[in-house]
């Protein structure tokens, strides 16, 4: 290994998007040292499940496992675990970095250094009137993912049953005046629909029931796919963003107050289950780091693209929402652009 | 996953040599931006562009959602740019006719309209086509529903003055989205965008969509903007009806506000003018030059990358990359993202100046060839030629050319090759093996 003091590039963030960034600079022969907070690289989209129903459904899951299996085969590309950034001093073109990694304080020099800091799930308990946290059958998408991911199958927090009618709320979180979040999350949709999709080839005895805004496309193959959904049977489009969800302290049912524009009154519905498709906010952890680094917020909330020709670069979801193909999409044209800027251009 | 076990092989493929020579078809916003950023890297860069005028379809339009910036200016300043580049060539009124070979040595012939012709041997190929848009469906007297960009123009030719048409002065306007085209954001963007410029300078407009597709950065912003400025916005299930009105046109919709059915009444917006998106579709010229290059398409005819999850921007050849619209239309900031998606992959490709093949490579034992073409017409990746081969074949009579005996055999070209298997599978004479 190359001595990692001495690497110019200094990735921030070991999600998807740091980890393509750091292999397409080792492409371009570029010595790069990969900074990570937790224990492993991967991020948050290393935690979602499969989405193929008779098909493969394009979310994009398994791309981020085999970018994690072939980074983990590069040991020219230094990667620090379990490690954090304290400070950073010099400037344009040589900065000097702080790092704390298990208790120890180390410096790095860099030239350039890309942030790729990602984001959070929106904090669904911020939305008291879904009662999350405090009903049990009330979940997220992502506490969903990592039941299938890990437990290869979907119950009821309650009693463990299979549920047969689940509602899946939309935009938790985002596109919300209430609790600020003026931007849609731009997958939400897309990975809800794909999520129901992959329950019904499991399970085709559940039903679900969409319950949104407005469906936000994803990509080349999404208008087969949305159709594929409209014309399932056991797939509901309800255009009503419910007001509240109540439940029974008894059996734990829950009722859903929604305004049916089919039926054209406003219910109460029963469901087994209901799934928050929560939306995404920029990472805790990146607001004290946009501070060292001088980064301010777009006016989504999101880290604003730093000036060009200082050396630092944003990439990624902390950029602004993006599903884990645009974010691949962004670190790859990231890294061309850091070459770019290493090589005086 | 591989089929067969493959063979281990002492002698690797020899590396393929790369100069930095790339061939661009395709001189939009995106074919311009790969000439532009690999030009700064010292790449060779030809733009083979079909038209007269560099640009493709950000030509028409004047606005951006997301900036104030003029269009057309950017565009122009970029044009500039690489038009007065030194290693930038960009032949106008120019089509491929042919491409022979494989990556780092393909060899490219183009005609231009003037009926001159160019070889050109480049390393890497980027086809940055584009698409077209079809005309947005007029009413039968070709009347006043006119096409986004028709608008988009109409308000950057009135400047500061209020909106007219055909002399006439528009106070009303209303926009139908998602007629056609319910997976393309760019409807709902454009729509927002020209909404707000219009309700800015007078007129009263409406937005008419099935979903309003704010998935981009800062559209969420824009659309509560234009509600500010009292633009109205309906969703429909069942598509409006549009009938003429006097001297205008009316665009009747269920007020979905109203939750209970009997109570809905229809509203009726009169309009003076109606917006209706043009319809994106594949260039139908895109099929000839996918023959020419054997690149696959898919739905509509729209090019197709070989694995969209893996191997992104890449077709399935082997050196050539694909971004843009021609594979999918979308707004301008995607559609650059790609592009620099495409010059890292050019840059990483080039980096280095030679190519090794990685995976396991298919070879034909010429002997056993019985030259039926099974192998060259499955090969996903057009790897197989059949070439002369200097030996006797067991299983095949050789050709007469010219009263010459002439023997062939399949030949895989390793830099080309993926190492699929399909041809190890296929082969009735069980003459192909995958080494590694
Ligand atoms: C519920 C949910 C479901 C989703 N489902 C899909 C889907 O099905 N398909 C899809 O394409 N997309 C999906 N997405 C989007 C997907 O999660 C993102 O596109 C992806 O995670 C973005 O990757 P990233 O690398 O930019 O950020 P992250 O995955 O958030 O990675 C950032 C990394 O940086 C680290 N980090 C942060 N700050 C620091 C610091 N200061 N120092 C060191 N390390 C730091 C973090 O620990 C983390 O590992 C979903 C999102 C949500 C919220
Ligand atoms: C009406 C309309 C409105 C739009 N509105 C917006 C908007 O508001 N906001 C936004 O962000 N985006 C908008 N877009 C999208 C934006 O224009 C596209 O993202 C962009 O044009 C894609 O660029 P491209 O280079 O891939 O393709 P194109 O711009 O289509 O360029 C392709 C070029 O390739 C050439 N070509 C085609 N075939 C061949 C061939 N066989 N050989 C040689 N040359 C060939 C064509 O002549 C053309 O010059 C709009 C597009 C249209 C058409
Ligand atoms: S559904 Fe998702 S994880 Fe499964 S194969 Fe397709 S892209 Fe990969
Ligand atoms: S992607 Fe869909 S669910 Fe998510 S914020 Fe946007 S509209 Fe809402
Ligand atoms: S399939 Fe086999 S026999 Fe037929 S051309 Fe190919 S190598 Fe020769
Ligand atoms: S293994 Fe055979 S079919 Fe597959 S890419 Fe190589 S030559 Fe083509």
């Amino acid at each position: 290994m190359t001595d990692e003091n001495n690497h110019p590039v200094l990735i921030i963030g070991g999600g998807i998007s740091g980890i393509v960034c750091a292999l397409e600079l080792y492409r371009l022969g570029v010595p790069v040292t990969l900074i990570e907070k937790e224990a492993s690289l991967g991020g948050l989209a290393a935690r979602f499940c499969c989405k193929a129903s008779e098909a493969c459904n394009k979310c994009f899951a398994c791309v981020v496992d085999k970018k994690l299996k072939e980074i983990s085969e590069q040991s020219q590309i230094s990667q620090l675990t379990g490690a954090e950034i304290t400070g950073v001093a010099g400037d344009q073109g040589s900065y000097k970095v702080s790092l704390a990694k298990a208790g120890k304080v180390s410096e790095l020099e860099a030239a350039a250094i890309v942030v790729a800091a990602g984001i959070d799930p929106y904090e669904a308990s911020g939305k008291g009137e879904y009662g999350y946290g405090v009903i049990k059958n009330v979940v997220t998408a992502r506490d969903l993912e990592e039941m299938l991911r890990f437990q290869g199958k979907i119950y009821r927090p309650s009693d463990g049953k299979l549920p047969q009618n689940i509602a899946f709320i939309q935009c938790v979180g985002s596109r919300d005046e209430s609790i600020g979040n003026l931007y849609c999350s731009q997958v939400c949709c897309a990975y809800a629909l794909r999520l129901i999709r992959a329950i019904r080839h499991k399970y085709p005895e559940v039903n679900a029931t969409f319950l949104y805004m407005d469906i936000q496309p994803a990509g080349a193959s999404f208008h087969d796919f949305l159709n594929a959904c409209r014309e399932d049977k056991g797939i509901r489009f309800i255009r009503s963003l419910p007001s509240r969800v109540y439940h029974s302290p008894v059996t734990e049912d829950l009722r859903v107050r929604l305004a049916d524009t089919e039926r054209g009154e406003v219910v109460e519905e029963p469901f087994d289950m209901v799934v928050l498709s929560v939306g995404m906010v920029l990472k805790k952890e990146a607001k004290p780091l946009a501070n060292l680094l001088g980064l301010g917020l777009n006016e989504e909330g999101f880290l604003a693209s730093p000036a060009p020709g200082n050396g630092i670069f944003v990439t990624g979801a902390c950029a602004g929402p993006k599903d884990i193909d645009r974010s691949i999409t962004h670190a790859k044209s990231t890294a061309a652009l850091v070459h770019n800027y290493l090589n005086g251009r | 996953m591989y089929q067969k076990v493959y063979e281990s092989k002492a002698t690797a493929p020899a590396p393929i040599n790369l100069k930095p020579e790339v061939l661009i078809i395709g001189g939009g916003i995106v074919g311009i931006t790969v000439a532009r950023e690999l030009a700064r890297e010292g790449v060779q860069v030809v733009i083979a562009e079909k038209g007269e005028t560099l640009g493709g379809g950000v030509r028409d339009l004047h606005f951006f959602y997301d900036r104030p910036a003029a269009v057309q200016k950017w565009l122009g300043d970029l044009i500039e740019v690489v038009e007065g580049a030194g290693n930038i060539t960009v032949l106008k009124g120019a089509k491929l006719k042919r491409l022979d070979g494989q990556l780092g040595r393909f060899q490219a012939l183009i005609r231009t309209s003037e009926g001159r012709e160019r070889t050109l041997s480049p390393s890497a190929v980027v086809v940055a086509t584009g698409c077209i848009t079809r005309p947005a469906e007029a009413m039968s007297d070709g009347g006043r529903c006119i096409g986004s960009s028709e608008m988009e123009k109409l308000l950057a030719e009135s400047r500061d003055l209020p909106v007219a048409w055909k002399g006439q002065p528009v106070k009303t306007v209303t926009f139908i989205l998602d007629r056609t085209d319910d997976d393309i954001k760019i409807h709902t963007v454009n729509a927002i965008k020209l909404a707000v410029i219009l309700q800015e300078k007078g007129c009263q407009v409406a937005v008419v969509a099935r979903d309003l597709k704010v998935s981009a950065s800062g559209m969420e912003l824009l659309y509560r903007q234009a509600r500010g400025k009292g633009v109205l916005f309906f969703k429909y299930d069942e598509p409006p009806v549009l009938s003429h009105s006097g001297d205008g046109i009316s665009v009747e919709i269920p007020d979905m506000t109203v939750l209970r059915k009997e109570e809905r009444e229809t509203v009726s917006l009169l309009s003076d003018l109606v917006v209706i998106g043009e319809t994106f579709a594949a260039d139908p010229e895109t099929q000839e030059l996918c023959r020419v290059m054997k690149l696959r398409t898919g739905a509509g005819g729209a090019l197709m990358e070989d694995n969209p999850q893996f191997l992104r921007v890449m077709s399935n050849r082997r050196g050539i990359f694909l971004a843009g619209a021609c594979r999918f239309p979308q707004i301008i900031a995607e559609s650059l993202s790609e592009a620099h998606a495409v010059v890292q992959e050019v840059k990483a490709l080039l980096h280095g100046g030679v190519y090794t093949p990685v995976n396991p490579v298919a070879e034909v034992d010429p002997p056993k060839c019985a030259v039926c073409y099974t192998c060259v017409r499955l090969c996903p990746h057009a790897a197989i030629g059949v070439e002369r081969y200097g030996d006797r074949n067991v299983y095949s009579a050789p050709a007469e050319k010219n009263g010459d005996t002439l023997w062939q055999a399949a030949r895989v070209d390793p830099a080309a090759c993926f190492g699929c298997g399909i041809c190890v599978a296929e082969c009735p004479a069980r003459a192909i093996t995958l080494y590694q």
